[in-house]
Parts: C-alpha cells; sequence; structure tokens
C-alpha cells in the first residue's frame, strides 16, 4: 500500500499515461512530412510551365541580343570593359582587371574537387592549355618594344579562359 | 527494455532517416501515446497537446539524422516534446511564484494508506492535469519525468527554491483534488 501521492507515482508511472492522442495526429504529421519532402514542382505542377516559358523567354531574349548587335557574351560582357590597350601602361591596367575577375572565378573553383570529374578535368586542361599560350605571349611584351597587337591577343586569352572557367564553375556548382 | 528490443528500435530508426514513411509511422505508433500524455499534462489541454505531438514528431522526423543513438530514442524525442511544450508555455507567460501562502494553509493528507487503494491512474492524470499551471509543468518535470530541481531551474529560469516551493504547492493540491474525489465517490 502507498504511503504517498510520490509512491503511488512512482508505482504506477506507466499506467498514468491513460490518454491517446486522436487519429487525425497522425494524419497531420504525414501532410507535414509530405510538404517537407516533395519538391516545388510536385506542389505546383504549373511552375514548370511558368518555368518553362520564363526559360524560353530569357533564352530568345539573349540570341536577339546577341544577333542584333554582335555583342560578346554574357560572360565576357560581365568583364570590366577594357579598351585595346595602347602603351605598356594600359595594358598593365587591362591585365590586372582581368586578373582580378579570374582570380574571383578561382577562389569559386577551389571549394569544389575535380578528381573523378571528366567533364571538369577536360575543361581544366583546356584552362592549363590557355595558361601556357598566356606565359608564352607575355614573355613577347617587354616595356620598350610594346605593340598593340600583342595586347590584343592577350586580351583575347583572356577571355577565353574566362569563358571557360565560368563553365567549369557552371558545372560544378550542378 | 531487451537487446531485442533496442535492435528493433533501431531498425526502425535506421528505416526513418531514410524516409520510410511506414517506418515513421511505426515509431509515432511507439512513443506517441507516453509524449501525448507528457504533452497534456505539460500543457493541460488535448488540442494544444496535440498540436505540441504534431510538431514535435514533425521536428523530430525532419531531424533523425542528427540522432546518433548516443541515448534512447525515448529520451532524444522527450527531449524534443519537453522543449516544445516549454515553448508553447513562454509564450503564455507563467509566472512561478516562490511561495503561495494559501498553500500552507491547506489541511495535511492523512497518513492512512487505505485512501491510496480508492485512487485510479486516471484520475491521477486529471488531477494534475487540472493543477494551476506553473506548478503543474515544475511537478510534472520533477515527479514524473526525472527532471531534479536544479534542472527545472535552469530550464524554466527560476530559482531552486521558487522549484521547490510550486512542487510542494502542486503535492499538496493534489492531495486535496484526490481527497475530494475520494468523498465524492
Amino acid at each position: 500500500m502507498y504511503q504517498n501521492i510520490e509512491e503511488y507515482i512512482q508505482s504506477q508511472r506507466q499506467q498514468l499515461d491513460v490518454e491517446v492522442p486522436g487519429d487525425a495526429v497522425w494524419d497531420k504529421i504525414d501532410q507535414s512530412l509530405d510538404r517537407k519532402t516533395k519538391s516545388l514542382w510536385e506542389r505546383y505542377p504549373l511552375l514548370k510551365v511558368a518555368a518553362a516559358i520564363l526559360l524560353f523567354a530569357v533564352g530568345l531574349a539573349v540570341v536577339v541580343n546577341n544577333m542584333g548587335s554582335g555583342k560578346k557574351s554574357d560572360i565576357v560582357a560581365d568583364i570590366p570593359s577594357v579598351s585595346l590597350p595602347i602603351d605598356m601602361d594600359q595594358w598593365k591596367q587591362a591585365e590586372a582587371n582581368y586578373e582580378s575577375r579570374i582570380e574571383s572565378l578561382m577562389q569559386q573553383m577551389q571549394q569544389v574537387s575535380i578528381a573523378g570529374d571528366a567533364e571538369a578535368m577536360k575543361l581544366n586542361e583546356e584552362i592549363e592549355q590557355i595558361n601556357l599560350e598566356l606565359d608564352k605571349q607575355r614573355a613577347l611584351i617587354h616595356a620598350d618594344n610594346y605593340q598593340p597587337s600583342q595586347g590584343k591577343r592577350m586580351l583575347e586569352l583572356y577571355e577565353q579562359k574566362i569563358i571557360i572557367m565560368q563553365k567549369m564553375v557552371d558545372h560544378l556548382e550542378q | 527494455m531487451s537487446t531485442t528490443n533496442l535492435n528493433i528500435h533501431t531498425d526502425i530508426i535506421e528505416a526513418c532517416k531514410a524516409g520510410d514513411r511506414q517506418a515513421q509511422f511505426r515509431l509515432y505508433q511507439l512513443y506517441s501515446r507516453a509524449m501525448y500524455n507528457l504533452c497534456a499534462r505539460m500543457l493541460g489541454d488535448r488540442t494544444t497537446a496535440e498540436d505540441a505531438l504534431q510538431e514535435s514528431f514533425v521536428s523530430a522526423f525532419s531531424k533523425i539524422h542528427t540522432f546518433e543513438g548516443r541515448s534512447s530514442f525515448g529520451a532524444w524525442i522527450k527531449r524534443i516534446v519537453i522543449n516544445k511544450c516549454l515553448s508553447i508555455l513562454n509564450k503564455r507567460k507563467i509566472f512561478y511564484q516562490e511561495i503561495d501562502e494559501r498553500v500552507m494553509e491547506l489541511p495535511e493528507e492523512s497518513s492512512n494508506p487505505y485512501h491510496w487503494a480508492e485512487i485510479t491512474p486516471a484520475q491521477v492524470h486529471q488531477a494534475i492535469k487540472e493543477l494551476p499551471e506553473g506548478c503543474r509543468v515544475i511537478f510534472t518535470l520533477y515527479q514524473l519525468e526525472g527532471y531534479d530541481h536544479q534542472e527545472i531551474s535552469d530550464i524554466l529560469q527560476v530559482s531552486v527554491s521558487t522549484s521547490k516551493s510550486q512542487y510542494h504547492r502542486a503535492k499538496k493540491l493534489l492531495k486535496g483534488k484526490l481527497r475530494s474525489e475520494i468523498k465524492t465517490h
């Protein structure tokens, strides 16, 4: 026999759980878990159509824009505009702009390992090829015999490098 | 609990980590009753207790990948449930008083053990639910969930003496309620 309330409760602890939750509780949990696990596409099927239309419209706009004016791609357009450097000072300034952009892309790329990723390895090889060509061209540029044609060639290589690096970043993000 | 049961639970928990809905339902069946009664005693009413139970299980299933098995699953989910209940109670802004003088005037319980034979667990459960909110929470945590007054003091941000005095208040009120239950029947 129990002497006090504490003894009673300790002895009857399991029996004190007398209530049962309603069946609707699990249904609500089930629904909540569904909402958490279902993708946005599954929950809003019309979103697919809207996304497809938006993608098509953006793509169309880019194509029309490029065809109409013969502009550079978005990636190249993102590079701070640099006019053809006519002397060594202007060349150094232009090169600094490109290097800054390349540094930013490098930081994004370094966050992910490309080991075992065939596509990334291929892009990496292309970047290495451009680096070799850049080194070769850079060795030809001297303060006393700078030629604008040399600067132009370097800028073309930098643009190619940035395009490939951007492809690499996009690929790694996927 | 036997080793076999522990293994069964481990399998269910691993399946839950993989998002298996049947396993989640099985785990819910295993723990929902105990957790619901805890919610009911902490919160006092059925609707809020069911809401707390629902939110606790959704939260538990969402972060079950963080459960490493260092404690039992029951202890792990109980902590989630108690936190959920405390979060709901915090919104109600309960004030825990250190001493309620009126409680001290309640007559002492007869030491006659005969009375306890007439009390059912359901009556005790109901009487706990009917306690004033502040002392009910402290009584539940201390007497039913095994927390000590220092832990309750940390959880509820009250002093240890407040926890103790509220516990004694709950105990006296509970005895009074149960005594009147016996007299009524």
